[in-house]
């Protein structure tokens, strides 16, 4: 691919002598038009050089934004392309809309990472991109620098976060830059896992989610596996974009496998002899939002009051759905993996699945 | 409409040979600094040759201008 890209200082002169040609042509305009009419002249050369300074005028504007893309390269210091061989050409996207969506999705991910390094004023910024995670170069650009494991790993800082500072006294604006994250999280993997999305980022991403879902984390001394931090995602996720097939069939199904794996010798123990007699419960594969009670804080669509009553036991399995009472085959997330079974959970609490969960 | 009479046609003829004089190399830096690569690929190269055209045009539209307060001069009595 040729280099696309502005070669400064002449980039910047080109802005200023397009910006002054144009209020100059502008101003010739008006007096041209004076001249001819005045005289009894044809006003044509007058009307048609009217019409290229308007060209003129949104050529210089476009060219402004451009230099304004640049500048925040600059700034950041965030390559948009293959480094040049002198550092007086910067490589950005030809078309300015993807420069734009590019240099945001950069920017927000270098958010995220020290969101997720620890850095507590990050998130803030990251907050502001929350608009932008439908723009299809954004999600690319965001998810690529960000990778499979920090997208899983972000989610579990943000709830150790709100952990800390629920513990500190409160949540407050903490809560409410946790919910545009995690819903930007959610827009973001939706779309670039999505292979009808322009912003699918190939079937070796789906493989890297499920590589590091099944990765063992630490956050402050506690374990947790990706897939915990990565439900907190599909729980934040209101549904439009949806997840696609894909995803589900590649991710979501091997989380399924996976929680069986885990939890299958602690499910076998809740229906033995000993077990049923002491009143054990089958308690699924918690997501770490609950395992550290933060979810109220994190996820954009709170249960409801009636849920809260409700044992978190069917409430924060990292496949149940929002509403306790059905088989958490029903979550939204994974309906299309598999068809919900009729069971209902008892208004109780007590945990009992369908067979197939 | 009855034109100028001579004077008058004279000086609105030396009006507009001014203006078309003073604005005559007004896309001449741009041009010139696309030449010089200030910005480069697909977008850069149309705005290249679009600006190039637009000089072109602008000039042959002050070459008419003047023109036509010439040909007016010229009967102008």
């Amino acid at each position: 691919m040729s280099f696309s890209g502005v070669k400064l200082p002449e980039f910047d002169t080109l802005v200023t002598r397009h910006t002054a040609a144009a209020m100059q042509i502008e101003e010739l305009t008006s007096l041209l038009y004076g001249e001819l009419n005045g005289a009894g002249l044809d006003t044509a050369p007058a009307e048609r050089i009217r019409r290229l300074a308007a060209q003129v005028g949104q050529e210089a504007e476009d060219l402004r934004k451009r230099q304004g893309i640049v500048r925040e390269i600059e700034r950041l210091k965030v390559p948009l392309g293959p480094a040049a061989a002198t550092g007086t050409l910067i490589a950005m996207p030809d078309s300015l809309q993807q420069a734009q969506g590019q240099l945001d999705g950069t920017a927000a991910a270098r958010a995220a990472k020290a969101a997720a390094a620890g850095d507590k004023n990050a998130l803030k910024q990251l907050q502001a991109y929350a608009a932008k995670a439908r723009d299809a170069t954004f999600v690319k650009a965001f998810l690529s620098q960000l990778g499979a494991k920090g997208v899983t790993e972000l989610p579990a800082t943000i709830a150790g976060q709100l952990k800390a500072a629920a513990s500190a006294g409160g949540t407050g604006q903490a809560s409410k830059e946790a919910r545009e994250a995690m819903r930007l999280l959610a827009t973001a993997l939706a779309k670039g896992t999505n292979p009808s999305d322009p912003a699918y980022m190939g079937d070796a991403f789906l493989t890297d989610l499920v590589k590091h879902g099944r990765s063992e984390f630490k956050l402050n001394g506690i374990a947790y596996y990706g897939y915990q931090a990565q439900a907190m995602i599909w729980q934040a996720s209101e549904g439009n974009p949806p997840f696609s097939e894909k995803f589900m069939q590649v991710v979501g199904r091997d989380a399924i496998v996976f929680e069986k794996e885990k939890f299958e010798d602690r499910w076998k123990a809740f229906k033995d002899a000993i077990g049923s007699a002491l009143g054990s419960q089958q308690v699924p594969m918690a997501d770490l939002a609950t395992t550290l009670g933060v979810t109220q804080w994190m996820i954009p669509r709170p249960p409801r009051s009636a849920q809260r009553s409700s044992p978190s036991t069917s409430r924060g399995s990292i496949l149940a759905q929002r509403s306790s009472t059905t088989c958490s085959m029903r979550r939204p997330a994974m309906r299309k993996l598999h068809k919900p079974c009729s069971t209902t959970r008892p208004p109780d609490g007590s945990s009992r699945s369908c067979a197939t969960c | 409409m009855p034109g100028l009479d001579r004077e008058a046609m004279q000086a609105a003829m030396s009006r507009i040979q001014k203006l078309s004089d003073y604005n005559w190399w007004v896309l001449h830096a741009s041009c010139t600094l696309m030449e010089a690569q200030a910005w480069v690929g697909p977008s850069g190269t149309r705005f290249s040759d679009t600006v190039h055209k637009s000089q072109q045009e602008l000039r042959a539209m002050l070459a008419k201008a003047v023109s036509l307060a010439q040909d007016e001069l010229a009967r102008a009595k």
